[in-house]
């Protein structure tokens, strides 16, 4: 479950987010995953923009856009998906 | 495939053939390429195309990436598209379309169109260079990323909420809507507001209220007046008294 937070006026800063947000949205991104939800809220409030990723298994990843780059965010989504796989795969084995 | 036809089993001794042949002996494509004279062949060999050679080689300066787009024709023409555009239209509403694909765009497209919104896609350079003079520039964050505008002559908010509802992933940024720019939660509770006669009626029955108690207690016995105004006099006295009294106090 993906919730972004995406800030319409401060300054730049939100610009990574909306670029990894539309990377994200890709077809084929949304078609490895049909039952990740992307649930975006558009706010005005000069806060940070903010990326929310929670697991199944409860676990969340906080992605501040402020202090980010697009494609640090990727990254540590992905090693994060690729640590998360490979525990799996290891309980599965047990 | 003709000659595979040719040989079909005949169902019995005597029976005409399932398939009958009307084609034999020629080829489906008749127009080949003529053989070309001599002549001609060597007079396309002389006179063939020589490009002359790049003055700079290719590698040896850098690629000129963002170019400066500011007084070419393009842009002068895209402004002034804006510019009609911005003066037409009531309703001008800034959509991030992360990835739709053409399916999904032609839907939207058609739906929106049924309810006299068009959809118009700008560059974000363009969108920026000509809001940044404009009275719109507050607008110009909001053209980040992938953005779409959704334009009206009339503002239709609420069919374009519908709209923007049923696809997953359009992402309503602000709106610009009779001059006024606003959020997205702006746009939702523009959408909610009663239409202009509903509140002028609302506004007309609020005061003729007021008005028609008034006339009613005219109406009434000219006593009952009287014991009212009697009555009214003697709260004002008391609500003196009152203040009076905590004023002395405080004085004391």
């Amino acid at each position: 479950m993906l919730s972004t937070i995406c800030n319409a006026v401060k300054d730049n800063v939100f610009r990574h987010v909306r670029r990894f947000l539309a990377l994200l949205s890709s077809a084929k991104v949304r078609s490895s995953n049909m039952n990740c939800d992307v649930v975006t809220t558009v706010k005005h409030d000069m806060s940070e923009p903010v990326v929310e990723i929670t697991y199944l298994d409860g676990d969340k990843l906080v992605l501040k856009g402020a202090k980010l780059n697009c494609t640090e965010m990727v990254d540590a989504f992905q090693a994060m998906c690729t640590a998360k796989e490979q525990q799996a795969k290891i309980a599965a084995k047990k | 495939m003709a000659a595979t036809l040719c040989v079909k089993l005949l169902p019995k001794q005597g029976w005409l053939p399932l398939t009958q042949i009307v084609r034999h002996g020629s080829k489906s494509v008749t127009r080949q390429r003529k053989p070309m004279h001599f002549l001609k062949q060597k007079l396309m060999a002389v006179t063939r195309y020589i490009p002359l050679p790049p003055a700079i080689p290719p590698g040896a300066y850098p690629r000129k990436i963002g170019q400066d787009l500011e007084g070419t024709p393009y842009m002068l023409n895209m402004k002034r598209d804006l510019k009609s555009l911005f003066q037409d239209c009531k309703m001008v509403a800034v959509v991030q379309n992360s990835s739709s694909t053409a399916q999904d765009m032609i839907l939207l497209k058609y739906k929106l169109y049924k309810h006299g919104i068009t959809v118009r896609l700008f560059t974000n350079q363009v969108m920026r260079s000509f809001l940044k003079d404009g009275v719109y520039s507050n607008m110009a964050p909001l053209f980040v990323g992938p953005t779409v505008l959704f334009v009206s002559k009339e503002p239709k908010v609420k069919e374009m909420l519908l709209c923007l509802k049923s696809s997953r992933y359009m992402l309503l940024l602000g709106a610009c809507i009779d001059n006024t720019l606003m959020t997205a939660q702006g746009v939702v509770s523009y959408s909610k507001l009663p239409s202009v006669a509903v509140v002028q009626g609302e506004l007309v029955s609020g005061l003729t209220m007021m008005t028609s108690h008034t006339a009613s207690m005219l109406q009434r016995h000219p006593a009952h007046l009287s014991a009212l105004l009697q009555q009214y006099v003697k709260q004002q006295s008391l609500d003196n008294s009152t203040e009076g009294t905590p004023n002395e106090e405080e004085a004391t």
